[in-house]
């Protein structure tokens, strides 16, 4: 069905129907290529988190839903039989619009994900190395380095929002999905997550959902806008380097 | 007439709560001022002699500790199964079943354990009264409470981190021990302060199969070894005793049978009130 050369993610109709069939999401297909950036724009309840939660099973957690047709990950379907759901998660991580940092200190918080690893999981030196690396990549080693045993409740919340893209990158992901990750935040806090996002895109796939069409602008290789309707959301491909705002005001997007 | 209505509901609520409290106030002074001649260090230790009319209430101490703790042992590991099924793994028509079954069971009179100890326990099995028949029956009777309390803990658990867990590659198992019970321990707490207060001033349950008057110490065995304890001494004495010497030591066990109920109930206090003040915010 695809070409999985150089694509990070890849959907073909996928769909999302909530009870009793009523459309949310109609038959949608994009692709992803590796080391870039696509961002979903679109109104509030217009399906984008619930289209993100499909690219890495977390829509399974809301069984109310019913998800189909297709979605792969370089080039493997997902939503197969055998596919290893938690593994997949650890590959395609997620930041959440609020920060959730869990009960514990910040270097806890960071191994976190470490904990489903069970054997595979790296040993006492590895993984305070890759904690160390992973608060490293996203500027938090400087500032929380020296109390990594305080409770990683006492950060502001950009360095919470950070600390949760350490903990997404410390499993080495090959792709993230970012569900409006600065809207909980001040311009200062976003403005450093924008340039976290695009050191990262040098080696990972992004997948950004935002209500800001600035943000889009700056950081995306590729924009399309998912627009309510009856049938189901539909998801429209803005033009390369189009003024998303214009074109939103054009088009009624947001209206 | 808004401020009128809004006075209205106070002064209800405020007259509510008053009556309560004298309510409450009203038994613990009549049980005190009763019990206060007999209450010393002595009484808490020594054991009890003459029917009850001299000595204390240290058996009965020990004994109530014994069915208390055994009950623990039966309730909060089953609890804590029961709690996870229903938040976490039963699907929701099932979850619904068990809580509306939680419920029932939460109102099933003490005195139907104490019926089912004595036919399961004392005759089926053979065991005559026995402090495990009385700890197990006490186990069941109070496993509701203890589930109930912590299964709402866990519901007060914000989705949030679920959610984050599941999406850093976190199974089902691994967020129940990573994410849930670690966030559950207040309810567990709280729900055993609860049960063990409930379990230690019942008398129904332990009445055929596991409580005697006198003549225990140690439990020794299984089958034939009964306990004292101290809801069953108070049942006694208040009936059976026709020595006016018994009296106030009769108030004085209610009043370590009361103090007992009430200072563990204070202690699951903090950590009721933390998982609702959390289920409010989220």
């Amino acid at each position: 069905m695809f070409e999985a050369g150089g694509v990070a993610i890849a959907t073909q109709a996928l769909a999302v129907a909530g009870p009793g069939g009523r459309p949310i999401v109609a038959p949608v297909s994009f692709r992803v290529p590796e080391r870039s950036i696509f961002a979903v724009i679109g109104p509030s309840g217009a399906g984008k988190s619930t289209l993100l939660r499909c690219l890495n099973r977390l829509i399974d957690l809301t069984p109310a839903l019913a998800v189909t047709g297709e979605v792969q990950v370089a080039g493997r379907s997902i939503y197969a039989r055998e596919v290893d759901v938690d593994a997949l998660r650890r590959e395609v991580g997620t930041l959440f619009q609020q920060p959730v940092v869990f009960p514990g200190s910040i270097a806890a918080n960071v191994a976190f994900g470490f904990r489903a690893m069970g054997a595979a999981a790296p040993k006492k030196a590895e993984r305070a190395e890759r904690v160390r690396d992973a608060l490293v990549q996203v500027g938090l080693w400087a500032e929380v380095g020296h109390r990594l045993d305080e409770s990683a409740a006492t950060l502001s919340l950009g360095q919470q929002q950070r600390l949760c893209l350490a903990r997404a990158l410390v499993l080495a992901p090959r792709a993230l999905l970012l569900d409006e990750p600065t809207s909980a935040l001040d311009p200062g806090a976003t403005e450093r997550i924008e340039e976290l996002l695009r050191g990262l895109k040098s080696r990972l796939a992004l997948v950004l959902v935002t209500h800001n069409l600035g943000q889009a602008e700056r950081l995306a290789d590729q924009v399309a806008a998912l627009v309510p309707a009856p049938e189901g959301a539909r998801l429209v491909a803005c033009p390369p380097a189009a003024p998303l705002a214009e074109l939103a005001l054009q088009n009624g997007w947001f209206a | 007439m808004r401020r009128a209505v809004d006075r209205l509901f106070w002064g209800f609520a405020g007259a509510a709560t008053a009556l309560a409290l004298l309510a409450f106030v009203a038994i613990a002074g009549a049980i005190l001022s009763r019990a206060w001649p007999a209450l010393s260090w002595r009484f808490l230790t020594t054991a009890a002699a003459d029917g009850g009319a001299s000595g204390g209430v240290g058996w009965q101490l020990v004994g109530t500790a014994v069915l208390v703790t055994t009950a623990l042992a039966v309730a909060l590991p089953l609890a804590t199964g029961l709690a996870l099924l229903v938040e976490v793994f039963a699907g929701a028509r099932t979850a619904r079943l068990l809580r509306l079954g939680l419920y029932v069971g939460n109102g099933i009179p003490s005195i139907v354990f104490g019926l089912f100890a004595l036919a399961v326990f004392s005759k089926a099995l053979g065991w005559g009264k026995s402090w495990l028949a009385g700890g197990l029956v006490l186990g069941f009777m109070i496993l509701p409470t203890v589930t109930v309390a912590l299964a709402e803990r866990m519901a007060a658990i914000p989705l949030k981190y679920r959610e984050a867990a599941a999406g850093l590659g976190l199974g089902t198992s691994d967020i129940v021990r990573a994410v849930i019970l670690p966030q559950s321990v207040g309810g567990l707490v709280s729900g055993a302060m609860l049960g063990l207060a409930r379990a230690a001033g019942e008398t129904a349950p332990i009445l055929f199969a596991a409580a005697v008057f006198s003549g225990a110490t140690w439990p020794a065995g299984i089958a034939e070894s009964p306990v004292l304890a101290l809801p069953y001494h108070i049942f006694v004495l208040a009936q059976d005793s026709l020595d006016p010497a018994a009296t106030p030591r009769l108030w004085g066990a209610a009043a370590v049978l009361l103090a007992l109920a009430v200072s563990v109930s204070a202690v699951a206090l903090p950590a009721r009130l933390a998982a609702h003040e959390e289920a409010r915010r989220v």
